[in-house]
């Protein structure tokens, strides 16, 4: 095989490495029990911050660092009043959704207007096979985990029965605050990617927005398993790197290939419903339940 | 000795909780976005606070009040049933195209007419000349091909069409694959926007220089809009008639029907309606049907009423509904999911709708570039701020929190 085609192929590494980690920190943290709709805003903060914190740093990796740190304060802040409260998972998520749209902006487009520059990830056929390896490692080390440790358990069990486990003496806060924290620091570090890594363009108001929706629907259509998104989030990745191709070939208009994504996100969402899948990869029983005993000490 | 917060379940709902915790919540959540704009855009305080102030009694938000109570009563629809429409965005953009396609290409035919002729076409009756020349240097005249009242009242019915059957979509995946409808009605309203520019570069874009290739549609007939209530509003008098109607009809089948009544047990105890052999799946589905047929209609409000002409959406924070749709789910929230309740709720939000639109325009003199953030971003911060506050501050309507000290 010719260098040019390798080159093609793995260019796809950096959009991977985005979605897989937001898609696995998306259904780490609801295997703990939270319906996370929160995944957007925050998704959508993580490139403002990323964006920001690489130009004042010099440094992409300190880009990622802030985005992760920041992601992980708003993980905790979900997993903390879900739990904590009886109130809505859906509500909570979406309100945070829309203050994270705000405070992207906020964040991102005054030092945007002040400063034409960007710091991003070189880009060449090593950083991106170091993406996809960086990426694939991490989802082992998850799925591990998740299924042979003692964390892993928790968090499952506190996403089947909050109360079983909890009088099992599994602190169910806890472990949603550790899922929270672990599952936004991979959004955040997603987020980073999207940005600093697959589209290092000049930062504009709302990037990153609905990224967050691909990714919900990535691990959705991989029953949150952290192996299995390994396909599912390449199938995008590819879809999405490639758009240019599919323009091109197909004759497609931009705007169209826009919206291929979403298209493929709810396919993808119909495909996994319908099929055996379903029922394999169960999602968790109290998934988005109020977790609320009669009285409660906050 | 220490101290600890107990949060216990009410015996009775907090009294006059329905009106507490949603002023409380706007009050904390205004302040709690002016720290945000403040602290990372430096945007002062007082401006924000003026900004609210001057929307509170602009004539300006009368158009998005009027929008955001029909849109409140489309959502409180769903809402009361746990059935959560996110989708009103995309159900009001198709509702303007369809309106878009009916005053633009049905309602009309285009005469070319070259500039020699055009003086004759200027003041003929039920002509409208486009006001810049056509690619070949010609002039385009649209001529009204039916009766204005009919083509509006087939806008209307096109665009709620239109809604309902994008919301269709999302309803029967809820319905029958069990696919949350949060996930897929806000992934519908990318789609929709997506749609929206194709459109306006494409089928519905206009045929004079200054539109064609612009992602700028032919301009609507004057025939074809709605009539202004005064110079100092761009609310319509179709609009205001619309909003009354479909709140009277909306009350009276939410409130005295069975249908009313089943969707709101749909909404609190499902397992019931299910004991009782109801088709829970075909009350999940007309729910989001009819909330985005109502939706559909504030496309129609939105284009004949103020816009008069499809625009492209440049970014995806401004597309030209201003994230109405999305505030919308403010209104109903803050309603506490009662429905008389909505135009109260749709009067608060509409002024911190407009304050957004108000404080934008007032950011120039700050410093430091923030007057590039757009006012649909100023909006999400107010927006976004209050909304978390309520969900919080909500669960004291029916919980309560005592401190108990205990010794050591």
């Amino acid at each position: 095989m010719d260098a040019g085609l390798i080159a093609i192929i793995l260019g796809v590494g950096p959009a991977f490495a985005a979605y897989y980690l937001t898609a696995i920190g998306h259904g780490l943290f609801e295997k703990s029990g939270i319906l996370n709709l929160a995944i957007d805003g925050v998704f959508t903060v993580g490139v403002a911050v990323a964006y920001v914190a690489a130009l004042f740093a010099g440094a992409a990796v300190a880009g990622s660092v802030a985005a992760l740190v920041v992601a992980m304060a708003f993980g905790l802040l979900i997993a903390y009043l879900a739990t904590k409260l009886p109130i809505s998972h859906g509500a909570i998520g979406l309100s945070i959704m829309f203050v994270g749209y705000g405070l992207a902006a906020l964040i991102a487009v005054p030092i945007r207007s002040q400063i034409n520059a960007v710091v991003s990830y070189p880009m060449n056929v090593g950083v991106d096979v170091a993406f996809i390896i960086f990426s694939i490692v991490i989802g082992v080390l998850v799925h591990y985990m998740l299924s042979r440790t003692k964390l892993g358990a928790a968090i499952r069990a506190a996403g089947e029965n909050p109360h079983a486990a909890s009088s099992l003496g599994v602190n169910v806060l806890r472990v949603r605050l550790i899922a929270g924290m672990l599952g936004y620091a991979l959004i955040g570090l997603g987020a980073s990617f999207y940005f600093l890594a697959y589209t290092p363009a000049p930062y504009s108001e709302g990037m990153g927005m609905g990224q967050g929706w691909i990714a919900f629907a990535i691990s959705l259509s991989a029953g949150r398993h952290p192996i299995l998104t390994i396909l599912s989030a390449l199938v995008f990745a590819e879809l999405l790197y490639n758009k240019f191709v599919l323009q091109g070939y197909l004759g497609l208009s931009v705007h169209i290939t826009k919206m291929i994504p979403y298209l493929a996100a709810l396919v993808a969402m119909v495909i996994f419903m319908v099929t055996p899948l379903k029922r394999k990869l169960a999602p968790p029983r109290a998934l988005g339940k109020i977790y609320f005993k009669e009285e409660r000490t906050v | 000795m220490k101290m600890r917060l107990i949060v216990t379940k009410r015996v009775k709902p907090l009294k006059f909780g329905g009106i507490i915790i949603p002023f409380l919540s706007i009050v904390v959540g205004i302040f709690l976005a002016t720290i945000a704009l403040y602290g990372l855009a430096r945007v002062p305080p007082l401006l924000v606070y003026g900004a609210i102030g001057q929307s509170l009694i602009s004539p300006q938000m009368l158009q998005t009040f009027v929008m955001l109570t029909i849109l409140g009563v489309a959502l409180i629809i769903p809402f009361n049933a746990a059935v959560w429409n996110i989708g009103a965005e995309g159900q009001i953009i198709w509702g303007m195209i369809m309106s878009a396609f009916i005053g633009l290409t049905v309602a009309v035919r285009y005469i070319i007419v070259s500039p020699s002729d055009l003086p004759k076409y200027t003041n003929m009756p039920g002509m409208f000349v486009l006001p810049t020349p056509t690619v070949s240097g010609a002039y385009a005249v649209e001529a009204l091909t039916m009766n204005p009242g009919a083509a509006i009242c087939l806008m209307l019915i096109v665009a709620g069409i239109a809604g309902a059957v994008w919301a269709l979509i999302a309803g029967l995946m809820r319905a029958y694959l069990d696919i949350d409808e949060v996930a897929t009605t806000l992934i519908m309203n990318y789609i929709a926007y997506y749609a929206y520019n194709y459109i306006v570069y494409g089928p519905l874009q206009g045929i004079t220089i200054s539109t064609s290739g612009f992602g700028l549609s032919n301009a609507l007939h004057p025939a074809l809009r709605f009539s202004r209530i005064s110079t100092a509003t761009t609310a319509t008098w179709e609009g205001v008639a619309l909003m009354i109607a479909i709140f009277v009809i909306a009350w009276f089948v939410l409130r005295q029907t069975t249908f009313g009544l089943r969707l709101r047990i749909l909404g609190s105890n499902p397992q019931v309606l299910r004991a009782a052999g109801i088709n829970v799946r075909k009350y999940i589905v007309l729910a989001l049907t009819i909330s985005g047929a109502i939706a559909g209609l504030v496309g129609t409000i939105l284009f004949a009423g103020n816009l008069y002409q499809l625009i492209k959406i440049k970014t995806i924070t401004t597309p030209p509904t201003h994230n109405i749709g999305y505030t919308a789910i403010l209104v109903s929230w803050l309603s506490m999911l009662d429905i008389r309740g909505v135009p109260i709720a749709a009067y608060i939000v509409a002024s911190l709708f407009q304050a957004g639109i108000n404080l934008q325009s007032s950011l120039g003199g700050v410093s430091g570039g923030s007057a590039m953030i757009s006012s649909g971003a100023l909006t999400y911060v107010l927006i976004g701020f209050v909304l978390t506050t309520f969900t919080v501050l909500r669960v004291f309507a029916e919980y309560s929190i005592k401190v108990v000290r205990e010794g050591r």
